[in-house]
């Protein structure tokens, strides 16, 4: 991973004597679908706001299939409200599921750009 | 049997809500909205920033009534001096090669004449009241278009307001979907600054801060929302929840 690191970001892991390989891997460790959106109170939500908001300004640069999108965080949603109102106390039990939900759209779009390449050979 | 009261104004609890969000006052937004309106530029081709939003919505408006357009009475017994003017500003409209504010301006003359002319079922006063205290002042050109579509200034102004949905607007352009509403464009205009006074600085409240953080959040949060209907719902809630804790303290 090669980063350019900007003068302000530079200047405060300096000060505060902070690796900034330390702080961007928190920062990384913190963007998750299935925790920001099974643990609504929990203050370790910044990161992926920040993917949010990343996705708000930039989305249409990247290449999504958005059909496959909308299927996949429909069910994503649906399980956690199902979560929610029949093991509300089991957060972990949410959060488990709805990262099953993202593996299965994460295989979905690998197979679908599999597809993309074998069908032009 | 209870009389319509045509002279008062119904304004709907979205529309307050999207004039909280962007800080601006109900009636001035009305007042800029009638101030936009002119029969030149309900006949003219080119772009003119407000004037052509608010002339196209009340177009669409006419064209969306039930029943079709009625003949109007007002100008029965001066449908001549009528023609003859509306032709006159006809070709102000299409003669592109002096300026627009310039011809907007020599239309005036032809607006005062039907004006003059025309009798005002639907127009009687020259104001319309918000509530008791205050009230909008209509213009010539806003009465003979009230007339000579026979509608009441009123039904402009509700069907105005009735596109405007901050809610949904910031569902919307979320979601990436193309924004097909020129009234709320007209809207956020006016919100910038458009027609108004807007250098008075901003007094944000506490609790105003705390809910444009909030909205900053949740609109972000929405993404996994993919109905635009659902979405819109949840902002309506969210907006109209602050809008009533706001009027409570």
């Amino acid at each position: 991973m090669n980063i350019t690191l900007p003068e302000d970001f530079n200047t405060l892991c300096s000060i505060y004597q902070i690796n900034p390989e330390n702080l961007i891997q928190s920062f990384v460790n913190e963007v998750s679908f299935p925790s920001f959106y099974s643990r609504p109170n929990d203050t370790d939500r910044w990161a992926t706001y920040f993917f949010l908001h990343f996705l708000d300004v930039e989305e249409t640069k990247y290449d999504v299939n958005e059909d496959m999108e909308d299927h996949y965080l429909r069910r994503f949603t649906d399980v956690l409200k199902h979560n929610f109102e029949n093991h509300f106390d089991d957060v972990s039990k949410a959060e488990n599921d709805g990262r099953d939900v993202m593996r299965q759209w994460h295989k979905a779009a690998l197979a679908e750009r599999a597809r993309y390449i074998t069908d032009n050979l | 049997m209870k009389r319509i009261n045509h002279n008062l104004i119904i304004v709907p609890l979205e529309f307050k809500v999207s004039c909280m969000i962007y800080k601006v006052d109900p009636q001035e937004v009305l007042q800029v909205f009638i101030d936009h309106t002119t029969l030149f530029d309900s006949l003219c081709e080119e772009y003119s920033e407000g004037f052509s939003e608010v002339t196209r919505t009340i177009a669409q408006y006419v064209r969306s009534k039930p029943g079709g357009l009625k003949k109007s009475k007002a100008l029965l017994n001066c449908k001549d001096i009528a023609i003859t003017a509306i032709a006159g500003i006809f070709r102000l409209a299409k003669k592109k090669r002096s300026k627009v504010t310039i011809r907007r301006r020599q239309s005036n003359a032809y607006v005062n004449t039907i004006f003059k002319a025309m009798e005002r079922p639907h127009t009687p006063s020259n104001f319309l009241y918000i509530d008791e205290d205050s009230y909008l002042k209509l213009n010539k050109d806003f009465c003979v278009l009230s007339e000579l579509h026979s509608c009441y200034p009123k039904d402009y102004l509700e069907y105005f307001m009735s596109r405007i949905s901050a809610a949904e607007e910031h569902a919307r352009s979320a979601m990436k979907k193309p924004n097909t509403n020129f009234t709320f464009d007209f809207f956020m205009k006016v919100a910038n600054g458009l027609g108004r006074d807007a250098n008075e600085k901003l007094n944000l409240s506490e609790h105003d801060v705390d809910f444009y953080e909030r909205m900053a959040e949740l609109r972000l949060e929405l993404y996994n929302i993919r109905n635009l209907e659902e979405r819109t719902a949840i902002l309506r809630d969210f907006y109209q929840s602050h809008y009533q804790s706001m009027n409570l303290n």
